[in-house]
């Protein structure tokens, strides 16, 4: 027979051993996570782009139909769908402009086809993302779905549109405040700034293309007004303000728009972002980033770093914001390349089978 | 009898290969009729091999080669000692009542119902009534009565069907390779209601011409109460004995397929099989 034994001390609480991480990322779920992203965010530019412009209209009820053709002729100039557009409509006015961009599924860049794409992209990947981000885009695109241009002039457009840019927000917050800061994240933050970035220079150039300063008019009541609501469409008129405390020039708005390195809407501001999450996606740590992409995005911050608005205005504006947005283009295009792309040609197959035959 | 065994495929792309993942089913089973004595899978370029055991019982090795290639060699060699025929036991007369009432007929389920090559079309059945105008007799002695029929109003002509061919296609041209003569043999069999699966394998042939090319073959195996599955090789009208080498079983071909896999690269490629059976004895005498 055996004693009981003394009793033990009680073993001290072991150290949790932590968990290894499932840190590998697919690159398919990479490529969703940056798409859901860029579209959320190009479906708000959107919105502000159009409701801007809307409101400008208003603003001017003088406006004749040639002048008219002409203001929304420059928004489909700046997004590039002229020619769809065309051939889709027959007069660019209030309505046709905004049943093309809000919800035209033949137009790839409409707010309606922007969610679809965002959801789809978020569908795919739903076990890696929180289910308020899932059920916020999905919510989005259910009340985009439920409703037609009519509904939104009934019910008045401003309204519709701060929805828009209220769900974007709002699902922008989620994802800061429920998605883990993983490769994941660096993905999503890239898609956003690049979108970002690249509005900003075409809410920019759209102006550009509106008003062209006619000398006499540089400071008039319309010019103000016009730049006004070019910094109204980029949510930055009160950020200007505390700026540029007295009045809205456009050098200055332009300034503002392209260099300020707080505003988080600002081209600057953007490439920063972009260029910071680029390094950490390519793994870019030295201090000679040994990539194309790395290397044009650290020359693009360096620009912006670097240029006077009375240099860009020199060379051209323009000139400036198209060269910008090729340059964000080409960064995205191969950081997608890299990262998230299997070229297509690499199509599968099947191995061939053999026939039992003897 | 101890037999040795090489299977060698060789796929050769049209330009390059990527991204290939392969399931092999070469290693011969181990069952009351056979042992495997030594199996060894080599393929090039090299790549780890994993493996696992189907649904139906198959050793399955997969890989997968990432790096680019131009061809794909998978060699399987193998060496297997078959049980003599005078230690098989017979088969036994089962009436169809007993196989009706068989606790295991419950569990063959997936062996009595059409698949993919083997649809459960009404030609097979008509068939099946052609081979047996007789009536009905007991279990094994239909399964080798329909296989008899098969091998007589079918004509081995190879190079007149596919690996994608079905059942009832063979059927309708009467001619074939022994896949097919397998595939028509299930489906005659399950019209009656006997559960019948594929088997893949090889056979060693007592003569042998010396330029004619070897080849994996197919048989089928009906299930009889009491005794297990009873083999039947309808391209040679006899029961599968000693000379017979069993790698897998499935409901049909897309089951065992000895090589499958998916890759990424060009579309073009030829493929080529060389398979190579022998008796151990014979060529240790030879050497």
């Amino acid at each position: 027979m055996t004693l009981p034994r003394k009793r033990e001390m009680p073993a001290s609480p072991k150290i949790p051993v932590p968990r290894p991480q499932a840190n590998a990322m697919l690159s398919r779920v990479a490529h969703s996570l940056y798409w859901m992203s860029r579209y959320i965010e190009r479906a708000e530019n959107i919105a502000r782009l159009l409701e801007v412009n809307l409101q400008f209209i208003l603003d001017f009820r003088g406006y004749d139909d040639v002048h008219l053709k002409e203001h929304w002729g420059s928004i489909l100039g700046s997004s590039g769908d002229h020619e769809l557009f065309e051939k889709h409509y027959e007069v660019a006015d209030s309505r046709s402009v905004t049943e093309f961009f809000s919800f035209d599924l033949r137009n790839p860049n409409s707010i309606l086809a922007c969610v679809f794409a965002a959801r789809e992209n978020a569908r795919m990947i739903r076990d890696q993302i929180s289910i308020e981000m899932w059920e916020t885009i999905n919510e989005l695109y259910l009340f985009l779905k439920a409703r037609s241009t009519t509904d939104v002039w009934a019910a008045g457009p401003y309204e519709f549109f701060q929805d828009i840019k209220r769900n974007s927000h709002l699902f922008q917050g989620l994802t800061d405040s429920t998605y883990s800061r993983s490769e994941g994240w660096e993905f999503i933050q890239f898609g956003k700034f690049v979108e970002r970035a690249h509005k900003t220079t075409r809410i920019l150039d759209v102006k550009y293309h509106i008003l062209l300063p006619n000398a006499t008019d540089v400071g008039g009541a319309l010019d103000t007004a016009q730049w006004q609501a070019v910094l109204r469409s980029a949510s930055a008129l009160e950020a200007y303000r505390r700026f540029y405390v007295r009045e809205i020039l456009p050098w200055k708005v332009a300034e503002f728009l392209i260099f300020s390195d707080s505003f988080p809407r600002s081209v600057h501001f953007c490439v920063a972002q972009i260029d910071e999450f680029l390094r950490r996606i390519l793994g870019e740590s030295g201090a000679r980033p040994r990539t194309e992409a790395a290397r044009a995005s650290r020359r693009l911050l360096a620009n912006l770093q670097s240029l006077t608005i009375d240099e860009v205005l020199r060379d051209g504006l323009h000139e400036f914001l198209v060269e910008t947005g090729k340059t964000l283009d080409r960064i995205s295009d191969q950081v997608v390349q890299t990262t998230m792309f299997y070229p297509a040609e690499a199509t599968q197959e099947d191995q061939q089978l053999q026939q039992q035959q003897q | 009898m101890l037999i040795s065994l090489l299977h060698r495929t060789t796929f050769v792309y049209a330009g390059s290969a990527q991204d290939s993942f392969n399931e092999v089913r070469l290693k011969p089973l181990d069952d009351a009729g056979q042992t495997c004595r030594g199996f060894q899978l080599s393929t090039d370029p090299d790549a780890p091999q994993r493996e696992y055991v189907d649904f139906y019982g198959n050793t399955v090795i997969y890989f997968d080669v990432a790096a680019e290639h131009s061809r794909l060699v998978i060699e399987a060699v193998s060496e297997v000692e078959t049980t003599p025929n005078v230690c098989r036991p017979a088969v036994p007369v089962v009436q169809y009542s007993e196989l009706e009432a068989s606790p295991e007929r419950e569990l063959l389920a997936e062996f009595l119902t059409g698949t993919h090559y083997v649809p459960l079309d009404v030609e097979l059945w008509k068939e099946a009534q052609d081979a047996l105008g007789d009536g009905r007799s007991d279990v094994w002695s239909d399964v080798r009565r329909m296989g008899h029929h098969i091998y007589k109003s079918f004509t081995y002509k190879p190079k007149t069907t596919g690996v994608r061919t079905q059942a009832t296609a063979a059927l309708k041209q009467r001619t074939g390779v022994c896949q097919d003569f397998a595939h028509v043999a299930l489906g005659l069999c399950r019209t009656f209601g006997i559960p019948a699966r594929y088997v893949s394998g090889y056979f060693i042939q007592s003569r042998r011409d010396p330029d004619e090319e070897e080849a994996s073959h197919a048989w089928i195996e009906a299930f009889v109460p009491g005794y297990g599955w009873a083999a039947f090789d309808p391209t040679h009208d006899r029961p599968a004995d000693e000379r017979y080498i069993k790698v897998a079983s499935g409901r049909d071909y897309s089951d065992i397929r000895p090589v499958s896999g998916t890759y990424r690269g060009g579309k073009t490629r030829s493929l080529s099989v060389e398979v190579r059976v022998r008796q151990a004895e014979a060529a240790d005498k030879a050497g």
